[in-house]
C-alpha cells in the first residue's frame, strides 16, 4: 500500500552541496510552494517524501535531497541520469507559504520549501535563519543571499568568518527577541525543530504562530 | 569474535528457516518458538524438547537476548516505570496494574521524529528504531511479565514509523505459537502515518487508537507537525472506508488542553468528524512537561466534554491518571538520561 505515483523522466541531476543533489523533471502538476511529493525509483519500490524545491510556475520541478548512506532510496536517486524514469505522486501537504511577513528557519535539506517559496515570488518581508555545521553545508545559500540579502542569516555551529553568525542556530534564536505576531515556519530535522520551537515559545512567540515540517 | 545471533524476537518463519539451516526439521523451529515465547525459558538448556547436541550448539552460537531493566520508579498506586537499555540508549516501559487488568505500556523507538508539541519524548529527537527483540523484551523481561493481561504501544516513539519491527512484534505477541495475547488485548496507538496505517490494518487484527488531539486540521498541525503531510480527513476517511470489513475496536486519544482543544466548538467539530464511525474517545489529562505552553483542562471541562460527546452518541471516558507521583510524562526519565550527553552540531 502506498501513494499513487506517475512516471516522469529526469531532465538533470545537479550537485547542490556536499552529499546533496537536486533532481529535476518537467512539471506535470500544479502545486503550492511548500508542498511535498512521494517519490520512488521503481513503479512499486520504496517511497519517500520530498519537499518541492522549485517555483510553482517554473517549467521544471525539482526536489533537493541529501544522500543517506545505506538508505533505501537516496543512493539510487543519486545514481539517476537524464532520461531515467522515476515515479512521483501528486503534490500534497499544508506547510505552504503565503504573502506577508514570516520567519523561515531551517537546517539540512529543510531549506527546500523555502527555495520553492522564494522561486514562487514569496520574497518580500521574509527572514531566513539557516543553521548548518560549516559554510559549505548552507544549501541554497546563493539564492537566499541574493534574494533576501540582509534578511538571510547563516548560523554556523563549527565555522567562523565574514557573514556567518558563529554558533548554533538555537544560540542565535536564544540571543534575540522575536516578533510575536508573525508566522514562524520551521523545517528540517526533528531535533532542530523541537529545540527551535521551545526557544521561540520561551521568548514569547505563541505556539499558534509556529508551523513545523518535520523531515521524519 | 562475531556477536552471537539473538533468537528472542524472531518470528516462527525465521525460526523454522534457522532450524533448517542447522540441519533440523522445520518443526524444530516451532519447538524453539514455544520455548522462547510460551515456556519463557531463560537459557537454551531449558529447551529439553530439543536434542542435547542442538541445545549445546544453540548455547555456543546463539543467545536468547533478554535484557533486564536497569532502573525502576514505583508509584504509590502500584504503577511502575522501568528504564530498559536499548540501542545504546534508554527506553521506558510502564507497568500499570488495575483491579481487572495489568497493562504494559511499551516503547517502539528510542526518541521520536514526530516532534509533537506536548511530548517529552519529542525532545530527544530520533535516536533509533527498536528491534523486534527490544520491543518484546519489554514484555518478557518485565518483572511482572507473567501477570500481564494487556499490552499497549503507547510509550516512546511512533510505532508506525518503525513499521516492520512493530508488525513482527505484534505477530509474535498475538500468535498461538508466540506469546498468545488475544488481539483484543493489544492496542497500537499512532498519530496516523499514511500509508503505513493501511499496511498496519491489512496485516494485523489488534486494536487501534488514533492520537487526534484536535479535530480542526490547522489547529492540529500546531500540536502535531505530521498533520501537515498526513491530514485528518485522509486518516478518518480511511478508517471509515474499512469499518464494514474490519471489526476491530477503534478509539481516539484526546489530550485535553485548556482553551486549546476543549471548547464546545471543538466538541461540535469532533462529532462532525467522527460521524458514521464506530469509535470511542478517551479523554486524557495532560501532565505538563518542562517549558510547555500548554495547560491541562480542568476537571469540570473534562466532564463537560465527556458528557457532550456521549450525549451525541460517541462513547467517551476520562482516562484515570496513574502513577502521577512518578509520572511527570512519558519520556522524562530517559530524556534526562540522554540529554546529559547530547551535543548536536548540524544546526
Ligand atoms: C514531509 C517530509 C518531507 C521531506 N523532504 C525531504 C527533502 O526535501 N529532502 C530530503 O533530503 N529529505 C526529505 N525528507 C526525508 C526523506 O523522506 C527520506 O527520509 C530521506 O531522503 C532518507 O531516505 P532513504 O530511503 O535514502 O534512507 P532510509 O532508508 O529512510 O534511512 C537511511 C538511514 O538513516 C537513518 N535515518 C533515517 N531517518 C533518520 C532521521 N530522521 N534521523 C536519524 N537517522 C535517520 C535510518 O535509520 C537509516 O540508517 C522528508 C521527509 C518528510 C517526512
Ligand atoms: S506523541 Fe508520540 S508520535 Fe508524537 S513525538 Fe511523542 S512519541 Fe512521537
Amino acid at each position: 500500500m502506498a501513494f499513487f505515483l506517475r512516471p516522469v523522466d529526469v531532465i538533470r541531476l545537479e550537485n547542490s552541496g556536499p552529499d546533496s543533489w537536486t533532481v529535476y523533471w518537467k512539471r506535470n502538476f500544479d502545486f503550492l510552494p511548500g508542498q511535498v511529493v512521494a517519490l520512488s525509483i521503481f513503479p512499486s519500490g520504496v517511497q519517500r517524501l520530498y519537499s518541492l524545491a522549485t517555483g510553482n510556475h517554473a517549467e521544471e520541478v525539482g526536489i533537493l535531497f541529501n544522500l543517506a548512506p545505506g538508505g533505501a532510496l537516496t543512493p539510487l536517486l543519486q545514481a539517476v541520469r537524464p532520461g531515467h524514469r522515476i515515479y512521483v505522486s501528486d503534490p500534497f501537504g499544508s506547510f505552504v507559504g503565503f504573502k506577508g511577513p514570516a520567519f523561515w528557519i531551517a537546517n539540512g535539506t529543510g531549506v527546500a520549501p523555502f527555495l520553492s517559496m522564494l522561486d514562487s515570488g514569496l520574497i518580500e518581508d521574509k527572514v531566513m535563519i539557516h543553521g548548518a555545521r560549516t559554510r559549505e553545508y548552507f544549501l541554497g545559500q546563493e539564492t537566499f543571499s541574493s534574494l533576501l540579502r540582509e534578511s538571510y542569516v547563516r548560523c554556523a555551529s563549527a565555522d567562523q568568518g565574514k557573514g556567518l553568525f558563529q554558533g548554533r542556530l538555537t544560540t542565535y534564536l536564544s540571543s534575540r527577541d522575536w516578533i510575536k505576531t508573525v508566522p514562524y515556519y520551521l523545517c528540517g530535522s526533528a531535533s532542530m525543530i523541537v529545540e527551535a520551537r521551545d526557544i521561540l515559545i520561551s521568548r514569547g512567540v505563541p505556539f499558534k504562530n509556529i508551523l513545523s515540517e518535520v523531515y521524519f | 569474535m562475531n556477536p552471537k545471533t539473538v533468537l528472542f524476537g524472531k518470528t516462527l518463519e525465521e525460526l523454522k528457516k534457522l532450524a533448517e539451516e542447522l540441519g533440523q526439521k522445520s518443526f524444530v523451529g516451532t519447538q524453539i518458538a514455544k520455548g522462547l515465547y510460551q515456556r519463557r525459558v531463560s537459557s537454551f538448556s531449558e529447551m529439553t524438547d530439543l536434542s542435547l547436541p542442538l541445545r549445546q550448539r544453540l548455547e555456543a552460537e546463539y543467545e536468547l537476548g533478554l535484557t533486564l531493566p536497569n532502573k525502576v520508579d514505583a508509584s504509590i498506586d502500584g504503577t511502575k516505570k522501568y528504564l530498559f537499555p536499548a540501542a545504546g540508549k534508554f527506553i521506558e516501559a510502564a507497568y500499570i496494574p488495575d483491579t481487572d487488568r495489568k497493562t504494559l505500556c511499551l516503547s517502539s523507538q528510542v526518541g521520536c521524529k514526530m516532534g509533537c508539541l506536548f511530548c517529552m519524548t519529542a525532545k530527544q529527537g530520533f535516536q533509533a528504531n527498536l528491534s523486534v527483540n527490544e520491543i518484546l523484551n519489554q514484555v518478557r523481561s518485565l518483572p511482572e511479565g507473567n501477570e500481564l493481561t494487556n499490552v499497549v504501544y503507547m510509550g516512546m516513539g511512533e510505532p508506525l514509523d518503525n513499521l516492520e519491527n512493530t508488525l513482527k512484534s505484534l505477530e509474535i505477541l498475538t500468535a498461538d505459537w508466540g506469546m498468545g495475547f488475544g488481539v483484543q488485548r493489544v492496542t497500537v496507538s499512532s498519530i496516523g502515518l499514511m500509508p503505513a496505517l493501511e499496511t498496519f490494518f491489512s496485516r494485523t487484527r489488534v486494536r487501534f487508537a488514533l492520537s487526534l488531539h484536535n479535530p480542526f486540521e490547522d489547529e492540529r498541525a500546531q500540536l502535531l507537525p505530521v498533520q501537515n503531510v498526513h491530514g485528518l480527513a485522509q486518516i478518518i476517511g480511511f478508517l471509515k472506508s474499512i469499518q464494514d470489513t474490519d471489526a476491530r475496536r477503534l478509539s481516539i486519544e484526546y489530550i485535553a488542553f485548556a482553551g486549546v482543544n476543549d471548547t464546545p466548538r471543538h466538541v461540535k467539530e469532533l462529532v462532525r468528524l467522527l460521524h458514521g464511525l464506530k469509535i470511542r474517545v478517551n479523554l486524557i489529562r495532560f501532565h505538563p512537561i518542562p517549558g510547555t505552553p500548554l495547560i491541562g483542562s480542568d476537571e469540570s471541562t473534562l466532564v463537560r466534554m465527556r458528557d457532550a460527546l456521549s450525549e451525541r452518541g460517541i462513547p467517551t471516558t476520562i482516562r484515570r491518571s496513574r502513577g502521577q507521583d512518578i509520572y511527570a510524562a512519558c519520556g522524562l526519565l530517559s530524556t534526562k538520561a540522554l540529554l546529559q550527553n547530547s551535543n548536536q552540531q548540524d544546526f
